[in-house]
């Protein structure tokens, strides 16, 4: 296909400058070799191509440029060979590397053979304007350095021989490499500067050439050279690296063949060539420019304006073969370019370049072959000057065919060979390169579009195994989506590519999907689809042949005789239906599990099933559920059938879940090729939100159900046999904490016989998820030592006999060691009828406090003491108070004292069998007396342990508690003085009675004490001084006594006393000593009086 | 005018006319999901600085010969209008967005119906109409476009509206 849809090679190249250069020898001259490769190696920026020459090769001639074009008519736009001519023929530059030192002692006879290379380069560029630069490869030992005093004279040398040579000053270098180079690269960049400078001067000095002529052509017939110049400034512009300018040219040429070239039918293969040519040199920089949008743009301006210019329509194959190829080109450009979207990459060029391949394809199925010629039809074929033109026409521009005999034959020709064109091929290769960028853009209901094509294209190309996987992929992915419309026109291509690739599951497969009722396809065609599947099943008649296709009977017959196709039915949709109904969700080992299978018929015609099967988690149940009786497996159109099934769960199958994981239903004889319905995961139960469809009264018919309304349940839980006992509890919540909790269990046996050694178990777990560890209560049947610390959480007991209808009672007791909830479980279980039968009641357990104690201590006098007084008596109160719901019985009590405190009496409890009940309180004091501290002060100081009896007093009989405290967190402070009364409990009025001060000293130190016992009334008279001092030693006491009468019956104040330090001065009285002492007595009236 | 309406809800087919029964606006119309999925996702992505009340999604992507436009109201029930190219080129943004809005409507209009059963196929009477003055060429499409337009602006204005 060379004229319409061909890219010439050289259009792909990168354009840069040429530059040749001369005697290299780069086989035997290592350092030549280095230089050269150098120079060749690949680099991103590369601006210049090099190229090894002779010194005698012989460059394109140049033609003698014409002064005028007044009278000359262009014979085309662009010469096939011009491109290739300027990038690997026509140099920019030639460089001649020559060995020669400027002390060389020939260096006459040398620098003559320079000259006569030169000039012989010179004589074979034959007029080109191309530079020629010399490179002198020196040894670097002769080569001057900065300070060199010879440098002055070596240019003044240079000089000399560039005059000798003729060539400019700056195109003389001199290379220091020999005989070993050192640092090459690096002279070897300054020497490429040089080069791409005389390269650029020289393409510059071009363009301006080309453009000098735009002002003697005029605008009539010189239309084509105006493209052809604009496209040479372009090319030109490229070469020299200036790449803006190189776009700005060739959207010029663009604009000069679109608006103002005529196009017309002779021309018009030429004027799209070219045109195709501009876009996508304009493509291609735009894109390697990252603009992508300027690309495109420029693209669909392009293909707009093309699309409609269609030429001779006896070649419409060829206008869409150049459109086609024109698609491709553009998509290749932007798969380049990395910034492709989703609704913009170049899958989208793919896929319209493979469609044009495709209508061009159904073209050219119209073109004949020429089976007898009269001209060789390869005389039209062959290669032309000028892009774009007819080869029995060349440079023919006017819009008339002059010899239309000629024109005839020739087009005949090209159909001749398009006809011969596998365009499959093609269209394939451009599909799947488009499915591939829409796969990359996750498009992928898109890719399906370009898959059916593919399949189509794959059928045509007779690739039938190819296309049957591709109309696979695209039948399933469209069902998932119901997309019915496109599946009723995909379907009879598959089924009969099916056919042709002699692929009977998928044959099938194909043959069920027309079938669905979904599918809206003619009846008859449906009927009859259905006929030739029951035929091949069942009676072995091979599908009959389409007059279109070929037949490919002899495989079919060749299938083997015997095989099972699986069908994945939970994808029929519609076709064929199936729920199935446990009725209920748990079954007890004893009953029958009752199980329904509805299936639903949507084939067109009667069928009939031959077998249908279930599968269950349990293996055992697999041959409990099989039918095989035709009649209830014959359905008509639209029929559905409940089929129901009774069986016996296995007894070792207690607690176990039963599931149904697959339903199979079988078409065919089981012995011959047959197909095997499975569903499995559309058994799964619809989510519970699904909404459940109302059914309106008049489409339900009595005894009709509707199918959307049957429900789904494939598990059944298989339970064990129900107790047919009574199991009672009485109990009385809370339970309080460490005390045996009672629970009364009563069993009533409601069998219908006695029942033997049925086991008792109680267990304990705890309900709190928080802590679940530390599980510490004890369970027991009988109240074990109460105090013991062992825990139990599980308790049994075999119970041997309970008569029928008997009833028996059994207790348990409870303890829990801490407060947290926690559940009871008891279990009465036992074997009846070789089944293991058992009832089971959960007690939820919540455990309380009894009572609490408070307790504090107070002086002598009743007051609340902060903190005790060593060696001082104080009086402990303890107050219990019961906080629970439930009743106690505290029935003793008994207060331990520690070695710190002693009782100066015998310590007896006060409290003997209380009753309390909620929030009520019981209060006990002792009385007791600090021993000595070491230090002033003694914190937490232990005083004893408080114990209590305690009971529920609802269970008299259960023995009591002991709970005990223990009393401590008492500061005790050493005091300095203590002052002890003696005085009588009452006086008898009038008559004198003596009151004792013992004053302590607690100190290391001699105490001097003021002591006034200070007057307030008459009622009491105090005999004798009531001022003195008083000295105490350490460690010792000192007393005072008063003698007081009393002269008022009752309960009279006594006199103040007061006590103040006289020594040591620093020292005070503690004011709080005033509070131990006694303010009244009780006076009684005299005895004398009575 | 349009050679192809249809309707969407998530990818089903409620309503489908075609000017010629081709099974290319198909498949146009099924590809097509994939770019309203993915401008969907767009859409509903708090940093776009769309208007979440514009429901017109412009140009879906490009074919050959056809141009394919797309719509999506608030309960993501799509719309798309396909164009044949050579009648499309005088057609702008504003005129197909109020082209879809008319159709938007009708569809509200018909699922109103108390008797219209959820997702399942729209058979109305209106909605054909509107369909069809969607479809037809030109005048009814113009003066409503025309009426549409006057109507949204304030009386006093001195917009006239043009043909087009």
């Amino acid at each position: 296909m060379a004229w319409a849809c061909a890219m010439p090679e050289e259009l792909s190249i990168v354009p840069k400058g040429l530059v040749c250069l001369a005697n290299l020898d780069t086989r035997h001259q290592p350092v030549h070799r280095s230089i050269w490769e150098l120079l060749d190696k690949e680099k991103p920026s590369a601006q210049l191509r090099y190229r090894l020459v002779d010194i005698d090769e012989q460059y394109p001639h140049s033609k003698a440029k014409r002064a005028t074009y007044e009278w000359y008519v262009p014979k085309g736009i662009l010469k096939t060979n011009w491109m290739h001519k300027h990038l690997h023929l026509v140099p920019s530059l030639i460089v001649i590397f020559f060995e020669l030192d400027w002390n060389d002692p020939l260096f006459k006879d040398k620098q003559n053979e320079l000259r006569s290379q030169i000039e012989m380069v010179r004589t074979s560029l034959d007029g080109r304007a191309a530079v020629i630069s010399i490179v002198l490869l020196q040894n670097k030992n002769s080569f001057p350095t900065v300070d060199d005093v010879y440098s002055s004279e070596r240019d003044q040398m240079a000089n000399t021989l560039c005059n000798y040579f003729d060539i400019q000053k700056r195109s003389l270098c001199v290379l220091p490499v020999l005989p070993q180079p050192d640092n090459l690269s690096a002279w070897i960049d300054r020497l490429e500067q040089t080069f791409i400078e005389s390269s650029q001067n020289y393409y510059t000095n071009e363009i301006r050439l080309v453009k000098k002529h735009k002002e003697t052509l005029n605008n009539i017939t010189h239309q084509l050279l105006h493209i052809r110049h604009q496209f040479k400034v372009g090319f030109f512009s490229e070469l020299r690296q200036d790449i803006p300018s190189a776009v700005k040219s060739y959207r010029n040429a663009y604009s000069y063949l679109t608006e103002s070239a005529r196009i017309h039918d002779t021309n018009i293969l030429e004027m799209k060539m070219v045109a195709g040519f501009l876009t996508y040199k304009i493509c291609r920089i735009s894109f390697e420019l990252s603009q992508p949008v300027e690309a495109i743009n420029h693209f669909r301006r392009h293909a707009d304006i093309f699309k409609s210019k269609i030429g001779p329509t006896d070649l419409v194959f060829e206008h869409k073969a150049w459109l086609s190829k024109q698609f491709q080109t553009f998509a290749d450009l932007f798969t380049l370019c990395p910034l492709a979207i989703q609704t913009q990459h170049p899958g989208f060029y793919y896929q319209e370049a493979a469609y044009q391949s495709m209508a061009r394809k159904q073209i050219s199925q119209a073109c004949n072959r020429i089976e007898q010629a009269d001209v060789d039809p390869s005389e039209f074929l062959k290669g032309t000057e000028f892009f774009g033109q007819r080869p029995w026409r060349q440079h023919h521009q006017s819009m008339e065919i002059t010899d239309a005999q000629k024109e005839r034959e020739a087009i005949a020709a090209l159909r001749d060979a398009e006809s011969r064109i596998n365009h499959s091929e093609l269209i394939i290769s451009l599909l799947v390169q488009a499915i591939t960028h829409f796969k990359k853009h996750s498009s992928n209901r898109m890719k399906l579009y370009l898959m059916y094509n593919l399949a189509e294209e794959y059928v045509s190309s007779k690739n039938y195994d190819i296309a049957l996987n591709h109309y696979n992929h695209i039948v399933q992915a469209y069902r998932s989506e119901n997309w019915w419309l496109i599946l009723e026109a995909v379907l009879p291509a598959a089924l009969k590519c099916a056919y042709l690739s002699v692929d009977l599951p998928d044959w099938i497969r194909f043959t069920l999907e027309i079938l669905n009722p979904n599918i809206n396809l003619s009846s008859q065609l449906k009927n009859q689809t259905q006929i030739n599947f029951e035929n091949f099943l069942l009676k072995h008649i091979l599908p009959p042949v389409e007059s279109t296709i070929s037949s490919k009977d002899e495989q079919w017959k060749a299938l083997p005789e015997k095989q099972a196709i699986p069908i994945d039915a939970d994808t029929l949709k519609g076709l064929l239906e199936c729920k199935v109904y446990f009725t209920h969700e748990a079954v007890s080992v004893d009953s029958e599990i009752i199980l329904q299978v509805a299936l639903k018929n949507g084939f067109p015609l009667p069928i009939e099933f031959s077998q249908l099967l279930l599968n269950f988690n349990l293996k055992e149940y697999n041959t409990l559920v099989h039918v095989t009786d035709i009649a209830k497996l014959k359905f008509l159109p639209g029929e559905q059938r409940i089929l129901s099934f009774n069986f016996a769960p296995k007894s070792d199958h207690v607690q176990r879940l039963l599931e149904i994981t697959s339903v199979s239903l079988i078409y065919g004889s089981v012995d011959r090729t047959h197909i095997d319905f499975q569903w499995r995961t559309s058994l799964q139960t619809t989510p519970s939100f699904q909404q459940t469809f109302l059914t309106p009264k008049w489409r339900t018919k009595a005894g009709h159900v509707l199918w959307e309304n049957l429900p789904m349940r494939r598990k059944i839980n298989i339970i064990m046999r129900a107790a047919e006992v009574q199991l009672t509890v009485e109990h009385q919540l809370p339970a309080l904490l460490y005390e045996s909790y009672p629970i009364k269990i009563k069993i009533t046996n409601c069998e219908n016989v006695d029942i033997h050694s049925a086991t008792l178990t109680c267990t304990c777990s705890s309900s709190d998820d928080t802590a679940p560890t530390a599980d510490d209560s004890l369970l027991s049947y009988s109240i074990a030592d109460t105090n013991t610390e062992t825990t139990a959480h599980a308790c049994s007991r075999k119970l041997y006999t309970i008569t029928k209808a008997a009833e028996i009672d059994q207790d348990l007791y409870v303890r829990c060691n801490n407060n947290r909830p926690r559940e009871i479980t008891i279990r009465f279980s036992y074997e009846r009828l070789n089944l293991h039968c058992m009832k089971e009641i959960v007690i939820q357990l919540s455990v309380v406090n009894p009572f609490s104690i408070q307790f504090q201590t107070m002086g002598m006098m009743m007051e609340p003491l902060a903190s005790l007084r060593a060696q001082e008596p104080f009086i402990l109160m303890i107050d219990t108070r019961c906080t629970s719901i439930i009743p106690i019985t505290i029935v003793n009590s008994s207060f331990k004292p520690s070695q710190f405190v002693i009782s100066d009496c015998a310590i007896e409890s006060q409290i003997d069998n209380i009753q309390l009940k909620l929030d009520e309180v019981v209060a006990e004091g002792f009385c007791l007396r600090t021993q000595p501290i070491a230090a002033s002060i003694v914190q937490n100081l232990l005083v004893g342990e408080y114990s209590l009896y305690w009971k529920r007093s609802s269970h008299p009989n259960i023995p009591e508690l002991c709970t005990t405290f223990s009393l401590s967190d008492f500061n005790v402070e050493q005091q300095q003085v203590y002052v002890e009364v003696n005085i009588p409990n009452n006086v008898p009025l009038q008559e004198p009675f003596q009151i004792n001060y013992r004053i302590h000293n607690r100190s290391n130190i001699v105490h001097e004490y003021k002591v006034n016992l200070e007057q307030i009334n008459v009622v009491v008279a105090v005999s004798g001084s009531t001022v003195t001092s008083l000295l105490v030693p350490p460690h010792s006491s000192s007393d005072v006594t008063y003698t007081l009468v009393a002269t008022l019956c009752g309960f009279v104040q006594l006199p103040k006393f007061k006590l103040s330090m006289i020594r040591p001065q620093s020292q005070d009285v503690d004011e709080s000593i005033e509070k131990t002492m006694p303010t009244h007595i009780f006076v009684v009236p005299s005895s004398q009086n009575e | 005018m349009a050679c192809c309406v249809a309707v969407l809800i998530k990818e089903n087919l409620i309503y489908l006319r075609r000017s010629a029964e081709e099974l290319k606006f198909l498949f146009l119309i099924h590809a097509s999901i994939d770019i309203l999925d993915d401008k969907v996702n767009q859409l509903t992505k708090p940093t776009s600085d769309r208007d979440a009340r514009d429901f017109y999604l412009g140009l879906l992507y490009p074919v050959e010969e056809y141009k394919i436009y797309g719509y999506v109201s608030s309960t993501r029930v799509k719309f798309i209008l396909i164009f044949e190219h050579s009648t499309s080129i005088s057609l702008k943004d504003p005129d197909i967005k109020l082209l879809f809005q008319r159709l938007h409507q009708a569809y509200i209009d018909c699922i109103s119906n108390p008797f219209y059963e959820p997702n399942t196929q729209l058979k109305s009477k209106r909605f054909e109409q509107v369909v069809t003055s969607l479809m037809v060429q030109n005048d009814p499409l113009t003066s409503a476009i025309a009426s549409s337009q006057a109507s949204s602006v304030p009386s006093t204005s001195v917009i006239v509206p043009t043909a087009i």
